[in-house]
């Protein structure tokens, strides 16, 4: 018996305003504890929420870049719960009327591109945050009332692989649109999963565990493949999957039962009386859509029809809205598109992976790179020069000032490089006759000499060039 | 809403954690039978076409706050109401096992 897996997938994501969704209050990480807050966000009688603009913004931002239809009246619902994150009793959301239905996104998994459907896009607030410890726990109310968008994917992949890419994506796509932070390891977008399996041919779905709190989308994959093979044992000793909430262990490299779903749960969800319908101006929605950033997608596009790069260059490139920046900013300054994208992908990487820096705190100065990089293409340097200079410029240095502090200038003079390839050619007959013996290796010996005569300096293609000429004389 | 037994006045009960004992929820059965009964009246008016209506004014409005900071109390009065405070977060018992 084989099985197809479907998995549908709902993320959280706290939006990058100042204040919370309906207060006034600060939003803040990192502060002490129940500072953050006012009484809406505690709940205290008698208060009202009024709504965010910025966060309507963002949110208007997310449902276009997913290509959601979006409803200009914006209208909240409350979701009634007893919890103690909860100061309300209810979560006001938008359970009726999302500000964004029916989008999309396009993931790419081996090489195959699919439309994974979003179901809605919604915006919510955030719950206070809970310490458990052994002697009870413990609230602070500091992210009570951060502005949430919540996105729901309908039930469109078939594997890990095709989650993590969709969530992969998810993420790229609000980090292009600084619509949020998107920091799985912080919890500012947070990711659950629904996972059923049913036999191959058959259409009814079976029945879901829910995976929560998955920090990493590496684990987003991991936790998915785990849970498929626990199904797919449980089914095929004629088992039955339980409907329940687990969650990943990471040192166990399985999920865990959190809790068992005792029919769903009723949250009576009703229209908030404190929030009337607030129709948004179409112009306002219109201006949002006009001034979105260039997305992930579109720049890819753009790196391969318009400036010739492979496929594996470009994506490596957009992975990172910062390195896709600089790398945009390099090529204003030099039309090498390729080597530029070389130089960022492999050296620029290692090197601040070396510093112990992330890209936005990267040192090194467009201008200088592009200037190393027309060096080295123009021939004033060797590559491996290029290497020793590119050290200095993430040191802050002008390579036109390393070049001539280290004496560094290629050599691309043919006659004063030829007087030093007749002297090695003269030293090495035996090099001479392997070659006309038909090995070919030979020639990289010789401009090795040549390299090493000219401590380095000398044009390696002309070097070989000249090596090559020079030989059929002999 | 034709299971007003026990076990349901029961279940709501629990979900919005109060305790009610047998005679309350005796209680409770008749004055819900009583407001249900009520409540088929309006059944019979046709509302085919008509949108549900969920606000006294139907008009809309377009007001958004803009994002200043504009009202934050201090831990002190956050806190004031608590009943056990430890390092500036509000204690539970615990609500986890």
């Amino acid at each position: 018996m084989s099985f197809e897996v479907i998995i549908g997938i709902e993320i959280h994501c706290e939006l990058k305003t100042k204040t919370k969704m309906f207060s006034g209050a600060p939003v803040l990480f990192g502060e002490k504890a129940n500072t953050c807050v006012n009484e809406i966000d505690l709940g205290h009688p008698g208060t009202l929420p009024s709504v965010n603009k910025k966060a309507v913004e963002l949110a208007i931002k997310a449902a276009s870049a997913f290509q959601c239809e979006i409803d200009p009246v914006l209208r909240f619902d409350r979701k009634n719960y007893y919890y103690s994150d909860l100061p309300k009793g209810y979560q006001i959301t938008q359970q009726f009327y999302p500000i964004g239905k029916n989008g999309q996104v396009v993931i790419e998994v081996e090489g195959e591109q699919k439309v994974i459907r979003i179901q809605r896009m919604h915006m919510e607030e955030d719950t206070a945050k809970q310490f458990h410890n052994d002697s009870g726990t413990l609230i602070d109310f500091n992210r009570a009332g951060t502005p949430l968008i919540e996105i729901v994917s309908e039930a469109d992949m078939r594997s890990g692989k095709e989650a993590a890419a969709y969530v992969e994506k998810i993420r790229m796509l609000l980090d292009y649109l600084e619509v949020s932070d998107v920091k799985m390891e912080e919890g500012s977008m947070r990711c659950d999963v629904n996972i059923s399996l049913r036999e191959k041919g058959t259409t009814a779905f079976g029945v879901k565990s829910e995976i929560k709190n998955l920090n990493s989308i590496s684990n987003v994959q991991k936790a998915i493949e785990a849970e498929i093979e626990r199904q797919t044992q449980i089914l095929l000793s004629g088992g039955k999957v339980e409907q329940e909430t687990r969650r990943y262990d990471e040192a166990l490299k399985n999920t865990v039962l959190m809790r068992k779903k005792e029919g769903s749960v009723d949250y009576k969800y009703f229209p908030d009386p404190n929030l009337t319908p607030i129709r948004v101006d179409e112009n306002w929605i219109k201006e949002i859509q006009a001034s979105l950033p260039e997305l992930p997608d579109a720049r890819k596009k753009r790196y391969m029809n318009e400036l010739g790069l492979n496929d594996y260059d470009a994506q490596q490139l957009i992975q990172n809205k910062e390195m896709a920046a600089f790398y945009d900013e390099v090529c204003k300054h030099c039309k090498e598109y390729k080597l530029i994208a070389n130089w960022i992908i492999t050296e620029l990487s290692a090197a601040l992976y070396k510093q112990n820096k992330t890209m936005k705190e990267n040192p090194c100065k467009a201008e200088y790179l592009a200037s190393m990089i027309q060096m080295i293409k123009a021939g004033e340097i060797s590559s491996k020069q290029g290497k020793v200079v590119f050290e200095e410029i993430m040191q802050g240095k002008d390579p036109k000032k390393v070049v001539e502090e280290k004496g560094m200038k290629q050599m691309s003079d043919a006659g004063e490089l030829l007087s030093i390839v007749t002297s090695v050619l003269d030293a090495n007959p035996q090099s001479i006759e392997d070659f006309k013996n038909g090995k070919d290796r030979a020639v990289g010996f010789l401009v090795g000499q040549v390299m090493k005569a000219s401590k380095g300096q000398a044009n390696p293609t002309l070097t070989n060039q000249l090596i090559q000429e020079e030989l059929k004389k002999r | 809403m034709g299971h007003l037994d026990k076990e349901y006045i029961k279940k709501l009960a629990h979900q919005i954690m109060i305790d009610v004992n047998d005679q309350e929820i005796e209680e409770l059965q008749t004055d819900f039978a009583h407001l249900l009964s009520q409540m088929q009246l309006l059944q019979e008016v046709d509302t085919t076409g008509v949108e549900p209506m969920v606000y006294p004014f139907e008009q809309e409005v377009c007001y958004l706050r803009e994002d200043h900071v504009d009202h934050c109390i201090t831990q002190e009065e956050a806190l004031k109401n608590v009943k056990e405070v430890c390092l500036g977060h509000v204690k539970l018992p615990k609500v986890v096992k």
